[in-house]
């Protein structure tokens, strides 16, 4: 009768050991993944999901970073777009003034659209110099001076405040540049221009070139209401043209801030397609693993009870 | 007619008998005694049918008589078991050194991924902290929140690229001890298999048998010295009962154990592990890990004591500075078998040094990761056209281009959030620019920095996968080869107890014999009287 390979008393137990051994080691890596809930803990495990799943994660940084830059692009250009609506109104009013004072009005009806155009003026001049949490929103990246400077004189008998660009070398035509995805900036911000100093540049008060400059347009007809003259048909021309060069901003502004809304929507998206994958790519299926664990285990039960069996007969038992 | 034995006779053979069935019981109870005894072997005493003798009719019997003792030991098994320990140690051993790199890597991914910060451990984490800190700084450049915020991530990456680095420092220091450790634990097999071969020669001629249990235990030591390192098993060409054993494959060089000589002693080589200089290949000072030089591992076979090894006897020529001829030390090529095979190629090709040119080993490649980060950073940061918040360009190096030992990476002292170049333009753009900053979070995305760092992540975890894969199977066929030879070698308790039993009948049946032949006697006495 032929016999297989003979079997020793070191047979059984060097082989239930290895056994045991391998099975402890399935169930340690199952046990670890379930608790984990992850199907790998380090890079061994999986090198190229591993490998992946870092770069996702490291692009989910970078996309979170581009969303909160985003959103903080938003606030700036949503009080870019406010701060734009608002002159709007302001010049759209000053235009009415001058319209109605370019006919034959009596000096004191004059004075008094005088003072309402110092009001317009003034609140002009302030919106120039709002702050958006304590950096002057229409500064350009120098920002650490107003835009335009005050001071005072009178106009007859009223006292009243006269406006200039501030031409010191921190105010800039420069705005902040915010990159919103990978590779694309937008410039996010505007200036106020200038146009009494070198070098002069273009923004929403003044074109830089004395073509529009809406601060010397309304100054001009304040004071002269003030005096009880009517406005001139030719300031008033250029009065209508600040609505005109005014309405460009809000358009501007307006845009950039449907765009940067669209870009947060995107990133928004995309945060949520990366968590998704990253869940995909490290996440394990749960029922499969518990299912496999509880086989590794009935496996090792089976093992240690077979192999303890085994291994406590001897043929001495027999023997008397 | 028909003579037989004689009763004189019958009663020598069944006292012969029950010597015989002694002797049987005895192999029996070695064997069962050895059950559990490394290295033992089933040892099985041949008996032999005795002579026979003409008694006229034919040919009778005259018994039995246990004619040797042999141990079942198969040479071809035990060299399977041999060679196929050595891999398996070597796999064995490997796996845990690279796991331990990894480890001391410490790259994690987290479960969850939807934070604008990497909670993660390990340097790719840090990096993403890192570029993600200069992206708000970006954001809001006059933020003094925001820039002792980069500031603090860039501390925080250094000290992780540091801290990683000393850890595999640690690591490389204690797999060369182990190495030595090892190269003494070799050293004193060599020495106990050469004495066990003047053992077993002397026995052999004294009493012209075998010497089962010195072979045993010689056999035994040679598997323990096998698990140690590649090892090459021949009989000694001048006396066939002793071994040589060579190391790395080369039979009539490199002899740990000739004949009568082991450890270094007479003709025989000892093998050291010897920290070594990895540019220069001199032996480091007082031989031990160097932290400066980043130490490699050099094996090294000498002649002497073990106290003295003997370079100075070896000096033709001293290469590569160590006194050994370059024929005596060993390379990667012979050592990629047993404990000291895995040490060697774990501290010199998975973990490297770094200070050769090209080295893609893992401390090479934190060390090219840390240069990488510093030149990039401070091209960015100390460009002629990057404004610090005080309105100043070439602020000056955000790392030092020189680290302070043993660190691979530093911020700079001098380094302060106004000096963080935010801005950047042909003239100072003012507090509110932050295109620098852009422009050095933008860093995230190079080949060299980010991307490199993942592929290191990668080599080391393709390494311990592949060589766990190795150590699966290689454990499988150890298992197998072991399995094969204990079919032969090993010593069954059934077997024993059957034949335990089959002897001592035999035995009882020999007593009764002589019994009868006693009575015999009697019966013969008895009518001689009447």
């Amino acid at each position: 009768m032929a016999v297989g390979t003979r079997i020793t008393s070191n047979t059984y137990s060097n082989q239930l050991k290895y056994q045991l051994q391998n099975l402890q080691q399935r169930q340690l890596d199952t046990q670890q993944r379930v608790s984990a809930g992850m199907a790998f803990s380090s890079s061994s495990d999986d090198p190229t999901g591993f490998a992946t799943a870092q770069t996702t994660a490291s692009e989910q940084v970078k996309t979170n970073g581009f969303l909160k830059a985003t959103q903080s692009a938003i606030e700036v250009a949503n009080a870019n777009q406010s701060g734009m609506t608002n002159l709007q109104t302001l010049v759209n009013r000053a235009s009415e003034l001058a319209t109605q004072a370019t006919g034959a009005l009596d000096p004191s009806s004059l004075q008094a659209m005088g003072t309402e155009m110092n009001s317009i003026l003034d609140q002009v001049a302030g919106l120039a110099n709002r702050q958006l949490d304590g950096k002057y929103l229409f500064g350009g990246t120098g920002n650490v001076a107003p835009v335009v400077l005050t001071g005072t004189s009178t106009v007859g008998a009223v006292t009243v405040n006269t406006y200039a660009y501030n031409n010191t070398a921190n105010y800039n035509s420069t705005v902040p540049t915010i990159e919103i995805e990978q590779g694309v900036s937008v410039s996010n911000g505007i200036v106020t221009g200038r146009n009494n100093s070198a070098p002069n540049f273009g923004g929403f008060l003044t074109d830089g070139t004395g073509t529009v400059d809406i601060l010397s347009d309304l100054t001009s007809a304040r004071n002269q209401l003030l005096a009880g003259t009517a406005i001139t048909p030719a300031a008033n021309q250029q009065i209508i043209k600040d609505v005109n060069y005014i309405a460009n901003f809000v358009g501007v502004t307006s845009a950039r801030s449907s765009t940067l809304s669209k870009a947060e929507t995107s990133l928004n998206s995309n945060i949520l397609s990366g968590k998704t994958l990253y869940s995909d790519q490290t996440g394990i299926n749960m029922a499969n693993e518990l299912t496999d664990l509880q086989s590794i285990q009935l496996s090792y039960s089976a093992a240690l009870q077979t192999g303890a069996n085994i291994l406590k007969l001897s043929l001495l038992d027999y023997m008397k | 007619m028909a003579y037989g034995l004689g009763l004189n006779g019958t009663l020598a053979m069944g006292v012969n008998s029950l010597t015989t069935q002694r002797i049987a019981i005895e192999v029996t109870g070695n064997n069962l005694s050895n059950m559990s005894t490394p290295g033992a072997s089933k040892q099985t005493a041949n008996i032999t049918e005795d002579i026979g003798v003409n008694v006229g009719v034919g040919e009778e019997g005259s018994g039995s008589y246990v004619a040797s003792i042999t141990s079942a030991r198969s040479a071809l098994m035990d060299a399977q078991v041999v060679k196929q320990s050595s891999l398996g140690s070597y796999y064995d051993k490997l796996q845990g050194l690279t796991t331990s790199a990894e480890n001391d890597l410490g790259e994690t991914v987290s479960s969850t991924s939807s934070s604008d910060t990497n909670s993660a451990t390990g340097i790719t984490a840090g990096m993403d902290n890192f570029w993600g800190a200069w992206q708000s700084l970006a954001s809001d450049p006059s933020s003094v929140i925001e820039r002792n915020n980069v500031l603090s991530n860039a501390g925080d990456l250094a000290d992780t690229i540091n801290a990683t680095y000393s850890g595999l420092t640690d690591s490389k220091s204690s797999m060369i001890q182990e190495a030595q450790a090892n190269t003494d634990k070799l050293n004193t097999l060599s020495s106990e298999i050469a004495s066990l071969n003047q053992q077993i020669a002397a026995t052999e001629i004294q009493t012209q048998s075998t010497a089962n249990d010195l072979r045993d235990k010689r056999q035994y030591l040679v598997e323990q010295m096998s698990q140690l390192t590649d090892i090459t098993v021949t009989n000694n060409p001048t006396n066939s009962a002793m071994l040589n054993i060579s190391i790395g494959g080369d039979a009539s060089n490199r002899l740990l154990v000739n004949g009568i000589n082991g450890a270094g002693a007479g003709t025989s080589y000892r093998l050291n592990a010897v920290a070594t200089n990895p540019v220069t290949g001199n032996a480091e000072a007082a031989n031990s890990y160097n932290v400066a030089t980043n130490s490699a591992l050099t094996y090294t076979l000498t002649t002497g004591s073990a106290t003295a090894p003997n370079y100075a006897a070896t000096t033709n020529p001293p290469n590569p500075g160590l006194g050994i001829p370059a024929a005596d030390l060993l390379t990667t090529t012979n050592q990629q078998e047993g404990e000291l095979g895995a040490e060697y190629y774990t501290v010199n090709t998975v973990l490297g040094n770094g200070l050769v040119a090209n080295d893609t080993t893992l401390m090479g490649r934190l060390r090219t990761l840390a240069n990488n980060i510093t030149s990039q950073v401070n091209a960015i940061q100390n460009s002629a056209t990057a404004w610090d918040a005080n309105g100043n360009n070439n602020a000056g190096n955000f790392f030092d281009t020189v680290p302070t030992p043993p660190n691979l990476i530093q911020v700079s002292a001098t380094m302060t959030q106004d000096k963080i170049a935010a801005a950047s333009g042909a003239t100072y753009p003012g507090t509110l620019d932050g295109t620098n900053a852009t422009a050095l979070a933008n860093l995230s995305t190079s080949v060299s920095l980010g991307e490199y760092q993942r592929q290191t992540v990668s080599n080391i975890g393709t390494t311990v996968s592949q060589t766990t894969s190795h150590q699966t199977a290689q454990d499988l066929i150890v298992t197998q080869v072991t399995k094969q030879r204990d079919s032969v070698s090993g010593i069954s308790e059934d077997e024993e107890v059957a034949n335990l039993t089959t002897f001592q009948n035999a035995y009882s049946a020999s007593a009764k014999l002589v019994t009868t032949l006693d009575e015999m006697y009697q019966t013969v006495i008895n009518m001689k009287s009447t």
